[in-house]
């Protein structure tokens, strides 16, 4: 296998394998985010813009 | 009237478990290989990550986001589920299409289903092992490749009885339902499968020069094969490449079928769809990338050199790999892992085939359980004993797959990224997709959904239909030709193939009750959502 090879299989390998690893690191570990008043806060921003269109 | 079914994954790794063994299928072991052997490894590897990144993983979200949106009004299947959230006359026929799909792969999935079950138990028969084992013969032999009706037997050498076992088991396992039977499947079946995989990889990466008169079939030639970049820029113009990359995401990761919409319509309402979705599709590449591309593809090489990893996928996976074994130290017992391995992996993916068609028919038509098992088992053994019969070079397996896990897969996905980032609104999409999300959407995957991902997948099908049913060879000037592709030729023209026309009118017949079943389910899903709100 040339060079080229080996740096396609570790790079492709690496890839994956630590996508997976950290994907069940944060199933285990991190909690889920606090992001509902921050979408509440962008669902008024468009009825803002609807209210002033229809203005 | 009760639509709601109130089944549920029994916790956060249920869902991820069954996506997972849903998109972990045949396709990592055999057809992943194949491709990227077939297509040199370095520029295909790039174009299958691109792909998965701006294909896979958007197509990934949005799928398992709107499952978890049908959650709320009490829907699992996709018509149901996009009627419900869109409220459009049309949305609920774009949703037949995750009955139609995979319904008519169901039909030939199982086929294939029963021949690595067959497999199996041929090899711990030890067919394999006998003096005048011709690999090429049985295949023909087993699969009834001569003649129609060939395959019709009940013999270990015959496909009959390991299709209805695998039949069963199916209806089975389906019939338990979500959690009993599917969740409790995939909980044994995946880790099972990674282990067989990986004492058989061990086994592969330790193999050496197995035949010291032929110093260069190695394990490293055969992982060079595989791997070795090639001309990574003139690779990367080649349309087919990108094609072929683009199709291995699609089929790899369970997208534009429908069946994540049904799994993740099974979640709790703030369940996480972001991070859930993200490892079901890296378990699934860790089996593809880090199992089928070490493990298959060196195998065969280092036995039977360059000339035998050529091939078809099938061609692949039951020629060239049971006369592998033939060869190999110990090769019975891994002949059983190897052939154990796919039919665990096969009926994980065809046990989520069979769940948006109950759900459709629970829901739709009001049908209880042993109702639509036994409604949906009918129309599948119809569809599976055409397959089986009209074996004579698998023409109808092959032209359903080209016309449904092709065509119709890469309509629905190309809606459903429409529906998500365009009709409901990408704003709208993701945020419903961080409600309960363990993790962040990049911000670059908005605009990736919205723009990138239609025009990708437009762009590819483009290619595709001039390729494949156009027939243009992507040449210009003298090397142009313009050859009709088979698909085409076996439905028009003084070549017609009688099983290939009757394979497409069964492509047809079942769109057409489907788009009758949902018209009619519509009316009743109609008086629930006006008599209830989410």
């Amino acid at each position: 296998m040339s060079i080229g090879g080996w740096i396609n299989l570790i790079l492709s390998l690496g890839f994956v394998l630590g996508l997976f690893g950290w994907c069940i690191w944060r199933l285990l570990y991190a909690r889920s985010a606090p992001q509902e008043e921050h979408l509440a806060h962008i669902e008024l921003v468009h009825d803002e813009k609807k209210r002033a269109k229809k203005r | 009237m009760s639509i709601r079914l109130h089944e549920a994954w029994s916790g956060r790794f249920g869902a991820i478990l069954a996506v997972a063994g849903s998109a972990v299928g045949l396709g990592n072991f055999i057809r992943f290989p194949a491709q990227a052997a077939q297509y040199g490894g370095g520029g295909f590897m790039i174009a299958y990550f691109i792909s998965f990144l701006i294909i896979g993983i958007p197509l990934c979200w949005s799928e398992w986001t709107l499952g978890r949106m049908g959650s709320r009004y009490g829907y699992h299947s996709s018509a149901g589920v996009l009627h419900a959230i869109l409220r459009s006359p049309w949305a609920k026929y774009v949703g037949a299409l995750g009955f139609i799909v995979v319904t008519l792969i169901y039909s030939y999935y199982v086929v294939i289903e029963a021949w690595c079950l067959g497999y199996a138990v041929n090899a711990i028969a030890g067919t394999f092992h006998t003096g005048s084992f011709d690999s090429e013969a049985f295949f023909g032999s087993f699969a009834g490749l001569g003649q129609n009706g060939a395959s019709v037997g009940f013999g270990l050498g015959d496909i009959g009885l390991f299709l209805i076992l695998a039949f069963a088991l199916n209806f089975f396992f389906i019939y338990r339902g979500v959690t009993r039977g599917i969740e409790w499947v995939c909980r044994y079946a995946l880790p099972a499968l990674v282990i067989l995989g990986l004492i058989i990889l061990v086994r592969v990466l330790t193999l050496g020069t197995p035949d010291p008169a032929k110093p260069d079939q190695n394990v490293l030639n055969g992982l060079g094969f595989l791997w070795n970049p090639g001309d990574i820029g003139t690779d990367l113009l080649n349309p087919q490449l990108w094609l072929a990359a683009a199709s291995q995401v699609f089929f790899s990761l369970s997208i534009g079928m429908g069946v994540i919409i049904t799994y993740a319509s099974y979640l709790k309402p703030k369940d996480d769809v972001v991070l859930s979705g993200l490892t079901a599709a890296a378990a699934n590449e860790v089996c593809e990338v880090g199992i089928g591309g070490l493990m298959t593809v060196p195998a065969a090489y280092v036995f039977l050199g360059a000339a035998g990893v050529v091939g078809s996928t099938v061609g692949m996976g039951f020629v060239v790999l049971p006369q592998v074994f033939t060869f190999m130290a110990g090769g019975q017992l891994f002949a059983i892992l190897y052939f154990g391995l796919l039919f665990l992996a096969a009926i994980t993916s065809s046990l989520s085939m069979l769940q948006p068609g109950i759900a459709l028919l629970e829901e739709g038509l009001g049908l209880r359980r042993q109702a639509s098992v036994t409604v949906l088992g009918v129309l599948t053994a119809c569809g599976a004993g055409f397959v089986w019969y009209f074996s004579q070079g698998l023409t109808a397996l092959a032209t359903i797959d080209f016309w449904v896990a092709n065509v119709l897969i890469f309509i629905q996905a190309t809606l459903i990224v429409i529906i998500f980032g365009w009709v409901i609104g990408v704003d709208r999409g993701l945020a419903e997709a961080r409600r309960g999300a363990r993790m962040q959407i990049p911000a670059i995957w908005g605009p990736i959904i919205r723009y990138v991902c239609p025009l990708y997948l437009g762009a590819i099908f483009f290619l595709f239909i001039i390729n494949k049913v156009i027939g243009w060879n992507f040449q210009f000037g003298d090397k142009l030709e313009i050859e009709r592709s088979s698909y085409v030729t076996n439905l028009i023209g003084p070549n017609a193939n009688p099983v290939a026309i009757a394979s497409v009118a069964l492509i047809l017949a079942l769109s057409a009750a489907t788009f009758v079943i949902v018209r009619i389910s519509a009316r009743r899903w109609d008086k629930h959502l006006t008599a209830t709100k989410p």
